[in-house]
């Protein structure tokens, strides 16, 4: 039978609801509806949708990440969280990589709240700061050496009352067209 | 030269698609529509998502949600149609690839549309 013909049945529940989990919110109504129509059999949505959620996922990450900012902002994250350590390779790498790709993926899975920006932009540095803090005591478990001083970290604090401010100006969190 | 450069391959047969299926174009007719083009090459529904994306991003394309159906778990689709610009790269695009294949024909003769040169 070809797909989406004939007799229709609409994919469990249970499977639509985890797929939907992984696709952004600004596109999950036309994802799951396309998948939905093209479905014949649950092993073929997970097929599907694990071809094509990906693919939404790095797209959705290029339209709302606007990567010639990163080499400034790594530099200056890796500068605040390497305060008062002499060593700051890999002390300041980890916690300013783990903020830029959690702020990536939070861009990417975010509903632009044009209404609460500033409530929106302080749940996302929070998210980024549990993170990082997180982060740190996994480290710690490991490398005792490896953890951001208590410079550092005041620094870190700063660099993400920055990014705060830095992401205010644009509430929307899209890239603009002609980037 | 246009501002948004010129047209990849894949880009060239999402908006010709979108051209032919008019009223029609949302994920899964394009989808089905590329694939068929494509052929023997297999296309993912998340490369047509993210060419659309690209294509929009670009303003070539305008996009819209529809009202919710049935058959779609009561869910929208989006549809897709092609902006001025979008018709002028196609133009554009379309008219390099004649001028490409008719280089061909004078340098492999009738050959190129006979499964092309030995």
């Amino acid at each position: 039978m070809e797909r989406g013909s004939g007799m229709r049945s609409n994919p469990p529940a249970v499977i639509e609801l985890i797929v939907g989990l992984f696709v952004p919110p600004l596109v999950r109504e036309q994802v799951l509806g396309d998948l939905a129509e093209q479905y014949t059999s649950p092993g073929q949505y997970v097929l599907d949708a694990s071809r094509t959620v990906p693919a939404i996922v790095v797209s959705q990450i290029r339209r709302t990440s606007y990567f010639p900012l990163w080499p400034a902002i790594g530099l200056g994250l890796t500068a605040a969280f390497g305060l008062g350590a002499e060593a700051w390779w890999p002390r300041a790498v980890i916690p300013s990589v783990i903020t830029l790709l959690v702020f990536m993926f939070r861009d990417a899975y975010r509903v632009p709240d044009l209404q609460h920006p500033r409530r929106k932009g302080l749940i996302d540095v929070a998210i980024v700061a549990g993170t990082v803090l997180a982060s740190e005591a996994a480290v710690g478990l490991c490398r005792q050496e490896w953890l951001i001083t208590s410079e550092g970290l005041r620094g870190g604090a700063l660099a993400l009352a920055v990014l705060y401010l830095l992401r205010l100006q644009n509430p929307t969190g899209r890239v603009p067209r002609s980037a | 030269m246009p501002k948004h450069g010129a047209l990849g391959q894949f880009e060239q047969v999402v908006l010709t698609t979108i051209v032919d299926l008019a009223d029609t174009a949302y994920g899964v007719t394009i989808h089905r529509a590329v694939d068929e083009l494509s052929k023997p090459r297999s296309v993912s529904l998340g490369a047509v998502y993210a060419t659309l994306d690209r294509l929009e991003d670009k303003g070539l394309i305008t996009s819209w949600l529809s009202d919710p159906t049935p058959e779609r778990g009561g869910r929208s689709r989006r549809y897709y149609r092609l902006d001025p610009a979008g018709m002028r790269a196609l133009y554009e695009s379309v008219r390099m690839s004649k001028r490409i294949c008719e280089r061909l024909e004078l340098a492999w003769g009738s050959t190129i549309w006979n499964g092309g040169p030995a």
